[in-house]
């Protein structure tokens, strides 16, 4: 609330001042702030509709590297399909695009949104019930459906024979959520991430990995002692999500510009780039 | 006269800006906001009680058996700084420096997955004594032997502390070196290390949030990870808050049965 009314007090204030310029202007040498306030005041309206963090810009907030939805290039750009397809809506939107790296715990907790940080959270985030209490999500983007991986030559042909053995989720994922829900093993793992997932494949410490499809099939490209044995859909979906209040404005315009990318072949553009075959 | 006014002054000037502090925090906080991402009630009594049966009661474990182990291996450790063969004394500060210089997230993370991959056919979940025991097992041992390294030289310097006097007569009382130091030096050297050890005994409450990495299943998790995975799954910050009060629940007591205890142990002298 303090904040707010503080806003409003700075709107008066620079709005009087503003006046009082524009009044008192003919003295001065006005050519120079003339030339820049009409564009100021182009972009301000839709700035202030979609009361962003920070003005003309679209600040996204990601857990990176979760390879191929965010990676980190070495040149210091990201890339991957929540980055590429945000990036897309950003321009779309007719906004620079910026990533904020947070933790996934920062963004599934709310608090990145809430503290500000950014506008939007693209991090391959499942939609659920439980976090549509909390946050808003824009609509699914992605179909978040589920895979087993094995080592090679591993017994497991499917997740029926997972009865004895132990499998390595992802905290806080749909994987987690599927594998307690419909699978039967000796004991479910979470990790915190994909890197201790697959260092614990390897220790012995799990049997399986079962986690997102594009996530698995990524590390049985790279890496040939792995392979994917299986696949479930979920019926779920990944989306982007904004603080419950004060960003409405922003997700009707995300959910446009992504219908509009999905219309115009953008969307199949990068869904290709990363997913083709 | 004039400088106890003047003590005065400066006091209330301080208390006035501290007060200051804290209600211009108070007041300029976004308190809407606040109690938005983080004081839910409802997503609080959610956590109950499983916060406690589950996650309280490993931390406890956890805190317990890596304490056990690390002041075993520790009160070993600064008994070979100590000794007069020099193996033992190098051995000891080899030790000491690794492991005090390491993250005892490194520590935790080597003791879980390096130590089977290099060792063929160990596996911690092999360990089936108890429910969990692979991720227990994993966990004390990383712990334990990261709060070894710090408590071997709290030992030693108890033991340096106590009076050369006490071995001497005890050894002109024909008491062996080992019987001596084992049942006159050290019992006092850990009366002198109470402080220093509770506080070791702290530390070793909160490193046990690192334990995630070992990777978590529903029966062992502790305290720090519950509290995220409740944030992840209701996207609000409000467990990280009743989290930090179980903590504080667990630490506070202990600090002041441990000052109690000092306490007594000062009378007694």
């Amino acid at each position: 609330m303090t904040t707010v009314s503080f806003r409003a007090f700075a709107a008066a204030a620079v709005t009087a001042l503003a006046l009082a310029a524009c009044g008192g202007s003919t003295t001065d040498d006005g050519s120079p702030t003339g030339g820049s306030e009409p564009t100021g005041a182009e972009t301000s309206p839709s700035s202030a509709d979609f009361a962003l963090v920070n003005d003309g810009t679209l600040t996204v907030c990601s857990e990176v590297p979760y390879a191929p939805f965010e990676m980190r290039n070495d040149d210091g750009t990201y890339s991957g399909f929540d980055m590429d397809l945000m990036a897309a809506i950003a321009d779309e939107l007719g906004l620079e695009f910026e990533v904020v790296e947070s933790g996934f715990d920062a963004i599934t907790s709310g608090s990145a949104m809430a503290a500000g940080d950014c506008d939007v959270a693209a991090s391959a985030i499942t939609i659920t019930d439980e976090r549509e209490e909390n946050v808003d999500f824009s609509d699914g983007y992605f179909d978040a459906d589920q895979s087993l991986l094995v080592p090679v030559g591993s017994d497991i042909a499917s997740a029926d024979d997972l009865a004895d053995k132990i499998v390595g989720v992802q905290s806080g994922t749909t994987g987690e959520a599927y594998a307690k829900d419909n699978v039967t093993a000796t004991d479910i793992r979470s990790f915190e991430n994909g890197a201790e997932l697959f260092v614990a494949l390897e220790a012995g410490d799990i049997d399986a990995v079962l986690q997102d499809l594009p996530v698995n099939v990524e590390r049985a490209r790279e890496d040939d002692q792995v392979e994917v044995v299986q696949t479930f859909p979920t019926g779920e979906t990944y989306g982007f999500a904004v603080q419950e209040e004060g960003k409405e404005d922003l997700l009707d315009a995300v959910n446009a510009a992504l219908l509009a990318l999905r219309d115009n072949g953008t969307y199949d553009q990068i869904y290709d780039e990363y997913f083709g075959t | 006269m004039k400088r106890r006014q003047r003590q005065r002054l400066t006091r209330s000037v301080l208390y006035g800006l501290f007060a200051l502090v804290i209600v211009g925090g108070a007041v300029l906080s976004d308190w809407q906001s606040i109690s938005r991402a983080f004081l839910q009630p409802q997503i609080a009594r959610d956590m109950f009680p499983r916060i406690l049966t589950i996650a309280a009661r490993n931390t406890i474990i956890f805190t317990i058996s890596s304490f056990s182990l690390g002041l075993i291996l520790g009160l070993l450790l600064a008994l070979m700084k100590l000794s007069t063969i020099r193996p033992y004394r190098w051995f000891a500060n080899v030790y000491i420096e690794i492991f005090r210089g390491l993250p005892a997230l490194l520590t935790v993370l080597l003791v879980g997955f390096a130590i089977p991959i290099a060792f063929e056919g160990f596996r911690w979940r092999d360990c089936t004594i108890i429910p969990g025991c692979g991720t227990y097992g994993a966990g004390t041992v990383g712990l334990g032997i990261v709060a070894a390294a710090y408590m071997a030289e709290t030992i030693r310097a108890g033991i340096e502390g106590v009076p050369k006097g006490q071995m001497e007569a005890a050894r002109s009382l024909g008491m062996t070196r080992t019987w001596a130091m084992a049942s006159i030096v050290i019992p006092q050297a850990f009366r002198l290390i109470i402080p220093p050890l509770t506080n070791e005994l702290i530390l070793l409450i909160k490193d046990t949030s690192l334990l995630f990495v070992l990777g978590t299943s529903d029966a062992t998790r502790e305290l720090t990870k519950f509290g995220r995975d409740f944030a992840t799954d209701r996207f609000n910050g409000t467990p990280y808050i009743v989290v930090g009060i179980v903590y504080l629940m667990i630490t506070i007591p202990m600090t002041r049965l441990v000052a109690l205890l000092e306490r007594r142990n000062r009378a007694a002298r």
